[in-house]
């Protein structure tokens, strides 16, 4: 497992684009959530993420 | 008083059911851009994140693909042989702040350190208009 602290996002770099407020049942109303095992929601087991090719 | 669930930066989060004022997040899976204490109009969060959909089908991913503010992944069980995966994406575009302290959840996983590199390098290059979600504060 890697423990290393990973960088964060720069917000130095966010804060000169252009921006709007949404509201969370606006910005989720075409999110499909993904339906995870039973083994990763009780904690048994973990997922890792990676960039799809 | 609950514990607070400790994470960091690269994290995956599954937040639980949460209703305040008619708004609920139905178990959404994110991604933990930044665990950095700071204020957004005036209110405090500890955690900015991306939000993590699934496709329905072949047809949906092509299209929400070709949108550039979308990030696509997979995601992998890691103890399962058979490594069983699910594909989805980033809406890279949006960034939820959160407040540990006001939501209920569990970390699931991490991103792979290069990928979450790639991710923070992706949104921060981003060239469209960026939406904030800040009514979990």
């Amino acid at each position: 497992m890697n423990n290393k602290k990973l960088r964060t996002l720069d917000l130095n770099k966010i804060k000169n684009k252009k921006s709007t407020i949404v509201s969370s049942k606006e910005a989720l109303k075409d999110v499909t959530p993904i339906e995870w095992d039973k083994k990763i929601l009780s904690g048994g087991e973990k997922i890792v993420v990676y960039k799809a090719e | 008083m609950e514990d607070i669930v400790m994470c960091k930066a690269g994290d995956i989060i599954l937040i639980n059911n949460y209703e305040h004022n008619g708004k609920r997040l139905n178990k959404h899976s994110f991604v933990v851009l930044s665990d950095e204490k700071n204020q957004i109009q005036g209110l405090d969060y500890d955690l900015i994140c991306n939000v993590i959909s699934s496709f329905h089908d072949e047809a949906h991913k092509a299209k929400k693909l070709s949108f550039p503010g979308n990030f696509p992944i997979t995601a992998k069980q890691t103890l399962v042989k058979n490594n069983r995966e699910k594909d989805g994406y980033i809406k890279a575009e949006q960034l939820y702040y959160f407040n540990k302290e006001k939501i209920d959840f569990i970390v699931i996983g991490s991103m792979d350190g290069k990928t979450f590199e790639l991710l923070l390098d992706f949104i921060e290059a981003l060239e469209i208009d960026i939406e904030q979600i800040v009514d979990k504060l």
